[in-house]
């Protein structure tokens, strides 16, 4: 018996609670650790790998500037006309449910050669009476295109501040890259407008 | 130490001893049991005949939905946290698990998780709104912007369900740490316990990820932001992605602890020692580890890049290496023994058999394209009821017949039980094995009807279904024979011919306390 306490007392050099509130504390800090991570951690992770592989309509930073001038000055060959093909391109604008804003484009869809720039308008209004901002969100499918859209001026890269009762015309300018798949006969440019207005004080 | 037993209500409401907080688990799980069964009854009833017959598709979807989760959170978990409860510390010599307080609570949280979800498929019933109907897995947006209002009382029932995990996973850990008895070391642990302490530290790992799966959902419902939806920048599949996460090592922590229970069964019914005990030890280990990067075989469809469909493929499949390992280790425990099959091996070998079955369509659907084919079919519920009931379940079942004896300190009906383990077999295969085909043929999972060609095998797998549930009011009465009215002759302190283990040398029925003096091992008994 006495042999025994002693192989204890030599197993335990803690005292027993001190020893499990150790233990405890350590893997509460493990618990909070994954939650912080599922949280915080896992959403950014995951919009940096798309980003990064261009997946789920994640948009691209807009094309360098290098891109689009070799693509204006280079003069079209017939080989590289022969290249190019015909993208079907819709257009869809649509607001958040809680956005009194209407917002169209005013071209349902277009035929688009590859490489050729393109100029499209969104019309917006604003019927409320207070001046409001707003901000699109873009999201473009099949994710395949993504990294072939290309985008030189967006209206969605910045906010757009509206007045009371105001209606304006929105410009995008955009192409299609050569490098585009030719399987994709079609390719959906959809933008979200959301409110961004701030809530005045008081 | 005199054998002090309180009375009373306040017995089991302010218990911190470990027996009586093993068996409110297993009472509250075998109670979730029945509950998640009659819920399968009426999915399996609609089924019956094509048509709609019995309920409208949005009732069918909430009784899958919550067959769901009150089979995974409700049954299976708690059962196995119940049996941990029981039997590790009367496995490795200790008086009780290392932080009795909080074993208390955190049972105590989770008959109030499961009155709020049940409470709104209840209030649903009587035409109160919808409970939750997005399926068990609660995909965004399904869940976050389409969720009925009850979602809201599901994320809370989800929460709490997840803090009693953690705490019984923590209490686990810190006992098997700290508590072993003299001269027990890591490597003579009992099998049991050693994948008991695997699976509690895949809980502590990701319950909390689903804790935060749901607070994201709760923040998309309610307070603006984004994560799940792409209208504001989120991502839906960033949903999947934290779900499967968290899902993956899920499916293993529903698994590990039968793994352990078959390992102590299956050496004292073939009289021999367990077969390749470390590498048993390893494999356990592996297929934990290994859980952690498979998690988007679930999601080989949603348009990951190439690349990313074959990591996910090879590492799934890697992981039949370690799972088979165990499995011909089991096979070479078994192999030239003296083995005799009373009912806690009966039900282990049919786990051995119809859970490597499972694993077999685990692999096919492990496949990429092959599971372009298969995924959102009935072969994939086939494949994870395979596991999950005749895997899982059947391994709780084994156990609680190892050692209710032990419990109870009577011999249960052996005969009431061997009928119970003769029609869970048949009833679990008749119900089970048809749905390989009508998946393979087509027949889409999570749906109240299906086309006329499906007719004849659902009939036959709804009579499967009705028959297993029906089966397990064998168990039931055997329960209650033994347990309630301690009908049966006395069971020794082994209680089977060759048994072997710490738990084994304290008489029948285990009193209160046990080991109030540490015993000191010489030798592993395995």
């Amino acid at each position: 018996m006495n042999k025994h306490t002693n192989q204890i007392a030599k197993h335990n050099p803690l005292p027993p609670r001190k020893k499990n509130l150790k233990l405890l504390v350590s893997l509460s800090g493990v618990v909070v650790g994954m939650f912080v991570f599922a949280i915080w951690g896992m959403p950014p992770f995951y919009n940096a790998i798309c980003k990064l592989t261009g997946l789920n309509g994640k948009v691209i930073a807009p094309a360098s500037l290098t891109d689009i001038s070799a693509n204006r000055s280079s003069q079209i060959t017939d080989k590289q006309r022969m290249d190019q093909h015909l993208i079907n391109v819709q257009f869809i604008a649509d607001t958040e449910p809680n956005m009194p804003w209407s917002f169209q484009p005013d071209l349902r869809s277009v035929r688009l050669p590859t490489g050729e720039q393109k100029q499209i308008t969104f019309t917006v209004h604003n019927p409320t009476d207070q001046d409001m901002v707003g901000q699109a969100i873009p999201s473009i499918s099949p994710a395949q295109a993504v990294a072939h859209l290309k985008k030189i001026e967006c209206f969605c890269f910045q906010q757009q501040p509206l007045k009371a009762g105001e209606t304006r015309q929105l410009t995008l300018v955009f192409y299609l890259d050569k490098e585009m798949p030719s399987n994709i006969p079609t390719v959906t440019l959809a933008y979200k407008l959301f409110d961004m207005t701030k809530p005045s004080a008081g | 130490m005199s054998d002090h037993h309180p009375t009373g209500f306040s017995r089991w409401l302010f218990t911190t001893n470990h027996k009586d907080i093993g068996s409110m688990y297993l009472i509250f799980s075998f109670a979730m049991f029945l509950t998640g069964g009659f819920m399968a009854m009426v999915i399996r009833a609609e089924l019956m005949y094509p048509g709609l017959q019995l309920i409208d598709p949005n009732f069918f979807n909430q009784m899958t939905t919550t067959h769901g989760l009150i089979m995974v959170f409700g049954a299976v978990m708690p059962a196995f946290v119940g049996l941990a409860n029981w039997m590790i510390p009367m496995m490795i010599g200790a008086p009780d698990m290392a932080l009795p307080r909080m074993n208390n609570w955190s049972f105590w949280i989770l008959p109030f998780a499961f009155a709020i979800l049940i409470g709104s498929i209840v209030v649903a019933a009587f035409g109160g709104g919808s409970a939750p109907n997005f399926g068990w897995t609660f995909y965004a947006p399904l869940s976050t912007k389409y969720g009925p209002p009850s979602t809201d009382f599901f994320i809370f029932s989800v929460h709490l369900m997840g803090i009693s995990s953690i705490m019984g996973a923590i209490n686990v850990i810190v006992t098997i740490f700290n508590m072993r008895a003299p001269g027990m070391t890591f490597m003579r642990m009992p099998l049991f316990v050693w994948t008991w302490l695997i699976t509690a530290f895949l809980l502590i790992a990701v319950m909390p990820v689903l804790a935060g799966a749901v607070t994201m959902m709760l923040m998309d419902r309610h307070f603006g932001t984004s994560f799940f939806d792409a209208a504001g920048g989120g991502d839906p599949v960033l949903f999947q992605h934290v779900f499967w996460f968290f899902g993956h090592p899920e499916v293993y922590i529903m698994i590990l602890p039968s793994f352990g229970i078959i390992s102590a069964i299956l050496p004292t019914f073939a009289r021999k020692p367990l077969f390749g005990y470390p590498s048993m030890v390893y494999a356990t280990a592996s297929i934990a580890f290994l859980s952690f990067v498979v998690w988007a075989h679930h999601m080989f469809t949603v348009g990951l890049p190439l690349a990313g469909n074959l990591f996910f493929m090879y590492m799934t499949m890697l992981i039949a290496v370690p799972t088979g390992v165990k499995v011909f280790n089991w096979v070479a425990t078994m192999w030239q023994g003296s083995m005799t099959f009373e009912v806690p091996m009966l039900f282990s070998i049919a786990f051995v058999v119809l859970f490597t079955i499972g694993g077999l369509s685990g692999l096919m659907l492990a496949i990429t394209p092959a599971d372009q084919q298969y995924q959102d079919s009935y072969f994939v519920v086939a494949h994870f009821h395979y596991v999950l009931v005749s895997g899982a379940i059947f391994g709780i079942m084994a156990g609680v017949y190892y050692w209710l004896p032990k419990w109870t300190g009577v011999m249960f009906n052996e005969t009431l039980a061997k009928a119970h383990f003769w029609c869970s077999l048949v009833m679990v295969n008749l119900l089970f094995f048809p749905m390989h085909f009508v998946g393979l043929a087509g027949m889409q999972r999570r749906i109240p009807d299906y086309p006329l060609q499906f007719a004849d095998l659902n009939f036959w797998i709804s009579i499967g279904g009705f028959g297993f549930g029906l089966s397990q009011l064998l168990l039931l009465a055997v329960v209650w024979q033994a347990c309630i009215q301690r009908k049966g002759k006395k069971a020794t302190a082994q209680v089977w011919e060759s048994a072997e283990g710490l738990e084994w040398t304290l008489p029948s029925p285990a009193p209160y306390h046990s080991f109030s003096t540490p015993p000191f091992i010489k030798a592993a008994t395995h």
